[in-house]
């Protein structure tokens, strides 16, 4: 396990109640609706198929617009709140944005974003920090759940959370019992490498 | 640079307890100071444990029944 100096920080996960505006939030939820084709079919034999939409698929110039904000206001948070607790830090960058959909019967077992236990490769090193906006509340079961932390949750709607990519925050999302449960996601890094230009 | 705490999984429960059984929060952060926590990084621990704790009680309440005629 890496010992990274955020790993452990007392403020996360960080739970920011009203990061986007209900203005925000219903625009985002209108696009949903307007380009649901747009994720494509799901696919049982691929878990991520038909349930994610990047900020490069996404065919509104508002809403990439929208996208690439939400990213820079993210990235501003977490980097001011790491400068608070720790000192200068180096750049923060986005590695990728998504809207994520999550139909009934999908579940996600607990993981870390950046690291495997017992010191597995991991595909993903360099995501430092996951964040998740949630955007919707009409859907049954879908909780958030950090087994390591004891914590289970689900956040209110426009809420942002954010929590590093260490073992220490292995994460898992219950299964969605009824509705669509909507989330924006995006991970941010501090390897300029993989930055994903949002500009 | 501000000195930070680490935060562990023992730490979130003994604060929850504790304002469980009805302990104020200076209570709480003199007592996290006094076991060697910065007065910062104490007050991220329990604005941070108290906060989600406080969602996760919201998320097991049932959802408000719609009016009825």
């Amino acid at each position: 396990m890496t010992d990274h100096p955020w790993s452990g920080l007392a403020c996360f996960p960080l739970l920011e109640p009203e990061f986007i505006t209900e203005d925000e939030r219903q625009t985002a939820l209108r696009f949903l609706a307007a380009h649901a084709a747009d994720f494509g079919g799901t696919d049982p034999d691929d878990y991520w198929a038909g349930r994610t939409l990047t900020l490069p698929q996404v065919r509104d110039a508002g809403m990439q617009s929208l996208m690439r904000d939400l990213q820079h206001r993210i990235i501003h948070k977490v980097h001011g709140l790491l400068e608070e607790r720790l000192g200068p830090q180096p750049p923060l960058y986005a590695d990728v944005i998504n809207f994520a959909r999550w139909p009934p019967g999908y579940e996600l077992l607990p993981h870390a974003d950046a690291e495997n236990p017992g010191g597995e490769p991991h595909p993903y090193p360099w995501r430092h920090f996951a964040s998740v906006i949630y955007l919707n509340d009409d859907y049954g079961g879908g909780a958030i759940h950090f087994p390591e932390l004891g914590i289970e949750l689900r956040p209110p709607v426009r809420t942002l959370l954010v929590f590093p990519g260490t073992l220490d925050y292995l994460h898992g999302v219950r299964a969605v019992t009824h509705g669509m449960r909507h989330t924006l996601a995006s991970f941010l890094t501090f390897d300029a490498a993989h930055h994903a230009d949002t500009t | 640079m501000k000195p930070t705490g680490r935060l562990t999984p023992d730490t979130r429960r003994w604060i929850i307890a504790q304002a469980e059984a009805g302990q104020p929060a200076d209570a709480l952060l003199k007592a996290l100071v006094a076991a060697g926590w910065t007065e910062d990084a104490a007050l991220d621990a329990l604005e941070s444990t108290l906060r989600l704790k406080v969602a996760e009680i919201g998320s097991r309440a049932p959802a408000p029944k719609p009016a009825q005629p």
